[in-house]
């Protein structure tokens, strides 16, 4: 997936599963739309349904400081890369 | 009532099965009009019924501005915020002044909660397996989650409180948040019920054998049970001092209620209906009342074999020779019974009576019951000027609760 597609993804997740339309990249989720800690679960769920596999509990924990949609983005890259690196 | 601070209701909001805002549903009222139909929120077939009172169609959006998310709400939450937010509405206190916020608590009757969601939840976890599903959709399952979601959406910080005694629940949150406005806690409730239909209700009355299998028809001497619905429906309760001070324009008087339970059965009222008579006793005791002045009873009258019954019973009991000419009806006929809610949901309709001046008829009689012989206003709404109306909730474990209701009258002469 490049960038582009993973960005018009995870607006698409915030739209369909937050209520959220058009977030800036930039935005801190929590203080802009109340993103909490079970949304963080939920959305979890959706970028593994996207990716098509189960995220490892390590994978998941480099989630933990994710703040904005850009940082959404960078670590979704991150594990498609790591993926690919490891021929997964 | 010398001496009692009266508590005045200025403000109603509901959504059932025959209207979603409180205006339609009075007209509705007055012309009989049956909301009970084939259900589609759920497959029904293999059941004893395949009908209801569901609100058809709903769309939260459409009652509930985008500046408050619907993130995990239930369809008990969202139904019981959009008739919050109609009530709020209709009592001049939307948007709620920041200084009232300390000072506005909520009390909600329910009963099936967040449990249509969670059958989603279960379905999606058998098909697909733990990990993979969204387990917020069991975040609002708990029966206390509506009472909550009304609370942070608007920011009240008083009271809270939600009630679980099954078909008695709404009426006796109001008598709850009554309760509260007289001991100081609270300066406005907003007090109600919500009840949304799901498939794990309807399968527990469906094997209780509860439900009439097409369309309910309470006093009816062929009577075969209940039909189920949904609802929300809240009042906005406050002191007529209050009302007054700031202006609100009075609906009507909550005089009084009565709390009892029975003893006696897990479903089955107590044949002898000591509970329903001692409940209506002391409705009318706490309200300073006699039997001599309630104008209308809006009955419980679900339409089950024993329960309409009983109230009959119960009604002779404590109004005597005066029963046979009291007018009583059951709009459970129109609205479906909406369990949690209808408590609440029958208070706006004794309510709606008082302001509107009519009497809603029950409608689908057909036959005369030897053992049912009062007058159940069954032949069409009848123009009445009312001043006070009894409204009965008996619920399944013998929870019973009456509420008085009266047209507001500057003076409070109630029983002159």
């Amino acid at each position: 997936m490049i960038r582009e597609e993973i960005e018009k993804e995870i607006k698409n997740i915030f739209r369909r599963e937050f209520e959220v339309e058009n977030p800036g990249l930039d935005d801190n989720l929590r203080e802009a739309y109340g993103f909490d800690s079970i949304d963080a679960i939920e959305l979890l769920l959706e970028i593994e349904k996207m990716l098509g596999f189960e995220l490892t509990q390590e994978e998941k924990k480099q989630a933990m400081e994710i703040r904005t949609i850009n940082q959404i983005c960078d670590y979704v890259e991150k594990i498609i890369r790591a993926r690919v690196a490891a021929g997964k | 009532m010398p001496g009692k601070k009266r508590i005045v209701i200025t403000g109603l909001g509901t959504i059932n099965a025959v209207a979603d805002n409180v205006s339609d549903f009075a007209a509705a009222l007055r012309a009989g009009v049956c909301g009970i139909g084939p259900l589609n929120l759920f497959e029904t077939s293999g059941f004893r019924s395949q009908n209801g009172g569901q609100i058809k169609n709903f769309a939260a959006r459409n009652y509930i501005p985008r500046d408050f998310s619907l993130k995990r709400m239930s369809r008990a939450d969202m139904l019981s915020l959009a008739a919050t937010l109609a009530a709020f509405s209709q009592a001049g206190l939307y948007p709620l002044p920041p200084q009232l916020k300390e000072e506005t608590g909520v009390s909600i009757g329910g009963g099936s909660g967040g449990l249509l969601e969670a059958e989603f939840f279960y379905r999606d976890y058998l098909k697909k397996g733990g990990g993979h599903v969204h387990f917020s959709g069991l975040s609002s399952v708990y029966c206390a989650s509506s009472a909550d979601r009304i609370a942070s959406t608007l920011g009240l910080s008083g009271p809270k409180a939600t009630f679980m005694t099954a078909c008695s629940a709404g009426a006796t949150a109001i008598g709850y948040a009554r309760d509260l406005i007289v001991n100081g806690q609270a300066r406005i409730m907003l007090a109600g019920g919500v009840e949304p239909m799901c498939r794990i209700t309807y399968a527990a009355f469906n094997a209780l054998k509860s439900l009439d299998p097409g369309v309910c028809h309470p006093f009816d001497r062929d009577r075969e049970g209940l039909s189920l619905g949904e609802a929300a429906a809240v009042l906005v309760l406050e002191s007529l001092d209050t009302a007054l001070a700031r202006g609100a324009r009075v609906i009507g008087e909550l005089l009084g209620y009565g709390v009892t339970c029975d003893s006696f059965h897990m479903t089955a009222p107590d044949e002898k209906a000591s509970g329903a008579v001692r409940s209506m006793r002391a409705a009318l005791s706490d309200s300073g009342l006699t039997p001599h002045d309630v104008d209308y009873i809006n009955a419980h009258g679900t339409g089950t074999p024993v329960n309409d019954v009983m109230e009959t019973t119960a009604i002779k009991e404590v109004f005597g020779r005066r029963a046979y000419n009291l007018p009583v009806s059951s709009t459970k006929a129109m609205t479906a019974h909406t369990l949690g809610a209808a408590g609440a949901l029958e208070a706006i309709v004794s309510l709606l009576a008082l302001q509107h001046g009519f009497i809603p008829p029950t409608i689908n009689y057909r036959n005369p019951d030897p053992l049912c012989d009062l007058d159940y206003v069954t032949d069409g709404s009848r123009p009445a000027d009312l001043r006070i109306v009894l409204s009965n909730s008996f619920a399944f474990g013998g929870n019973n609760t009456t509420l008085i209701l009266g047209k507001y009258d500057e003076k409070g002469n109630w029983n002159g």
